[in-house]
């Protein structure tokens, strides 16, 4: 399993702060296969101007794997500050 | 010397100051970001600042030793306020101390425009007649 955390206009569109997938039978093996998989499922996710995606606390682009037990944070533009 | 907290509690500016404080010491640069009441011609009532902790602190670590190795420094505080707050209030504070100004100068200014593209923090802006997470759509 993976955890998901989402933030900001994230966590409004996925109605959670957090959850839970089984990457193996929704054929995520990275990142990029997790973004393809949450724009399709949330379509209001994919209308954000950009979605940045960080595996246990490093931003990670589209290529990096995912594992049994990683936190993957999605990211919608920051704007601390 | 860094210094970076995330805190739901008032900033402080004398506390960043006093953190980098040094006898080397030749200036300190203080940036205070503070809450508009207005964006865009439209009146903000209030915000409300969300993180993701842990990250949030290593980000502004990162961006604090980008900053150490790019000028000579003797210290950069960075407290980031975190949760509701209104007009006025100040959701940020950067104080840099160098040797020299010029110095802590561009390095207060590389650390804010750095802060705002990377750390993973997020505003909402309260209106009138609703809501907005900031920079969320074109």
């Amino acid at each position: 399993m993976i955890t998901l955390k989402n933030f900001g206009i994230a966590r409004e569109i996925l109605q959670q702060r957090e959850l839970s997938l089984d990457p193996e039978p929704l054929e995520i093996q990275n990142v990029g296969d997790l973004r393809t998989y949450l724009f399709s499922k949330y379509d209001r996710l994919a209308m954000v101007s950009s979605v940045a995606f960080a595996v246990n606390e490093e931003y990670a682009e589209d290529h990096v794997e995912l594992r049994n037990g990683d936190t993957i944070a999605v990211i919608p533009p920051v704007s601390g500050g | 010397m860094i210094d970076i907290q995330l805190r739901s509690e008032a900033l402080d500016a004398q506390t960043c100051l006093d953190a980098v404080a040094s006898d080397k010491a030749g200036g300190h640069v203080l940036f205070v970001g503070t809450v508009r009441d207005h964006t865009q011609g439209k009146k903000v009532n209030k915000l409300d600042f969300e993180s993701y902790e842990p990250m949030a602190v290593k980000e502004m670590h990162k961006i604090a030793e980008r900053a150490m190795d790019k000028w000579p420094l003797l210290g950069i505080s960075v407290h980031h306020r975190v949760g509701e707050l209104e007009i006025g209030e100040i959701p940020v504070i950067i104080a840099v101390s160098s040797a020299h100004r010029k110095e802590a100068f561009a390095a207060c200014e590389f650390v804010i425009d750095e802060l705002k593209k990377t750390v993973p923090i997020w505003k909402k802006e309260y209106f009138d007649d609703g809501e907005v997470w900031v920079a969320a759509h074109p």
